[in-house]
């Protein structure tokens, strides 16, 4: 002690200066109490989410009418972002699956994107009993630059030679019937990045589908003038998004079982702003008081 | 408050350093015992499985250990993570372009004859390298030229399609204002929502007009002043939308805590 009595701290400058490790503390026991009691939660479904939907059922309807289309996956992510891409993933698999609607996935940016597409696709399959190479096959990682979008579209096996296992992928049941981007509906990009424009930019010119993206909710901002363009058709924006589409599919996954915890947190979230917010206008306050006082 | 003395703070930190040994040694014994058992019940592939998610656990649990301050654990595991990292990186390049797409195609591989014509890539390849002597750096130059030429010609073309084609961003920006129907023109909800779009544009776009003084010309003034409001709500969505985002990667932790690795099904 240096003989001073200890100065008091208002509870103003208190509200302004909590320890960040108490804050993170509550974040913990907060997002803790639905893995011990679930606390179910309805959210509400989006139009951009609901257009998603709505595109892949459009295409299973017009499939048993007309000449098949199929559906690119472009799993553009990485265990980085896997918390908000692998539900979202996971539920665009089960409509596809649910629906009949064949698909491939790739990737032409993130090498780990077709590997873990594969073992979602491989436990949804079970459950829907089909096969790969029939019901949907796995273009595994090819590193693309702006011409190759354009070869993909009209001759995908300049582009690849081999599927994921590599099989030949002329070889490939399911490649019968598919020759380039053309005969593809929709690319459903699933992104932490950027990586969904490069389809919008090069290869929607060229073959005319339509773009879905499942992205982190910190690229769903910039998606939304896309959206309205009509450049996007629909998306799934982070966790939330995911959720919506699992709720639309009417199955309780990793998404919809993660919404509670992401309530709780948010709900501190504005707490701590509320307070933060109550100690910087009380302190501002008392500094005009004093001030007044001064004079 | 008073400031501790060094002896106080001395003793905290050795406190500290006993409370985080205790742990770690737990957090070890557990996984040593979860291994065990896993290994009894589904024989030795069970053990290594469960060795996987109990690394996996730690590491989680030592990354998180910064939070509370930095310390030799984090340290550690972020070294771990950088190497990895970069190790991964090499060798993605190598099993998935100069494998695939250039020694495969060059000496062939199965269902694909050899082109040896491939090796003349090579050329172009060994030029960049030439960015290391300065003498020769005018060698490298010549294929960053080539380079630079390509990419800006497609990236020309791409970006016309994304502004100026039919639904490009530019040309989606002219929104009706009014609806024609029945011979008269009506004003709906959908038109006061593309008023909105449009007036927002405007303001944005002449917060960033910098041929005139902001400050002497009063409407580029209010216009400017509500383009900035509005640039700031849209800053603030994008962080909201951030916090979302950062927590949803806590919680894909959190399910692997407690879900993968203490079983704990939530």
């Amino acid at each position: 002690m240096n003989g001073q009595a200890p100065s008091k701290i208002a509870w103003y400058d208190r509200l302004q200066k909590i320890d960040p490790r108490i804050i993170y503390l509550v974040v913990f026991v907060l997002v803790s109490i639905p893995f011990f009691v679930p606390i179910p939660v309805k959210m509400e479904i989006s139009p951009v989410v609901k257009r998603l939907y709505d595109k892949v059922e459009e295409i299973a309807e017009n499939n048993k009418r007309g000449p098949e289309k199929f559906v690119l996956l472009a799993m553009d992510w990485s265990p980085s972002v896997k918390a908000e891409n692998q539900p979202q993933t996971a539920a665009m698999i089960e409509h596809l699956f649910r629906r009949g609607v064949r698909f491939a996935i790739m990737s032409h940016l993130m090498p780990e994107g077709p590997m873990m597409a594969e073992r979602i696709a491989e436990r949804i399959a079970k459950k829907y009993n089909k096969r790969y190479g029939v019901d949907w096959v796995n273009f595994g990682f090819r590193q693309m630059r702006f011409a190759d979008y354009m070869a993909f579209v009209r001759d995908m096996y300049a582009i690849i030679s081999k599927d994921y296992r590599g099989t030949p992928i002329r070889d490939v049941p399911m490649m019968k019937n598919i020759r380039g981007l053309r005969d593809f509906a929709l690319v459903f990009d699933v992104t932490g990045s950027g990586a969904y424009a490069d389809w919008v930019y090069y290869a929607q010119p060229e073959a005319h589908f339509d773009i879905g993206v499942g992205v982190t909710a910190i690229i769903g901002p910039s998606i939304r003038p896309l959206i309205d363009a009509g450049q996007v058709v629909g998306m799934m924006e982070g966790l939330s998004g995911a959720a919506q589409y699992e709720q639309l599919l009417n199955i309780r996954g990793q998404a919809s079982r993660g919404m509670g915890s992401q309530n709780l947190a948010h709900l501190w979230v504005i707490v701590a702003l509320i307070l933060g917010n109550i100690g910087y206008l009380a302190s501002r306050r008392r500094e005009k008081k004093l001030k007044k006082e001064l004079r | 408050m008073p400031e501790p003395t060094e002896l106080e703070k001395k003793e905290r930190i050795s406190v500290e350093k006993l409370v985080f040994l205790i742990i770690a040694v737990l957090v070890v014994v557990y996984i040593a015992c979860d291994c065990i058992v896993y290994s009894l019940r589904q024989g030795f592939d069970g053990f290594w499985e469960r060795l996987g998610v109990g690394i996996g656990a730690i590491c989680t649990i030592g990354i998180y250990s910064f939070l509370y301050r930095e310390n030799p654990i984090y340290r550690f595991l972020e070294h771990i993570l950088v190497g990895l990292s970069v190790g991964y990186g090499t060798g993605v390049v190598w099993t998935e372009v100069i494998q695939p797409q250039w020694l495969d195609r060059m000496f062939g591989a199965e269902g694909q004859p050899a082109n040896y014509l491939w090796l003349l890539v090579l050329i172009p390849g060994v030029m960049w390298y030439f960015q290391l002597s300065r003498r020769h750096v005018w060698i490298s130059r010549l294929v960053i030229m080539f380079f630079m030429g390509t990419g800006a010609g497609g990236a020309f073309r791409g970006t016309f399609q994304f502004f100026f084609s039919e639904r490009g961003q530019v040309i989606q920006t002219f929104k009706p204002i009014l609806t024609e129907s029945a011979g008269s023109l009506h004003f709906t909800w959908l038109n006061f929502s593309n008023l909105v779009f449009v007036v927002v544009v405007l303001c944005v776009l002449s917060y960033f007009f910098f041929t005139f003084r902001h400050e002497t010309n009063p409407v580029l003034r209010g216009s400017s002043r509500l383009g900035r409001y509005f640039l700031m709500v849209c800053f603030g969505t994008i962080f909201g939308t951030t916090i979302q985002g950062r927590m949803s990667l806590f919680i894909d932790r959190l399910v692997f805590l407690y879900h993968d690795w203490l079983g704990i099904s939530g």
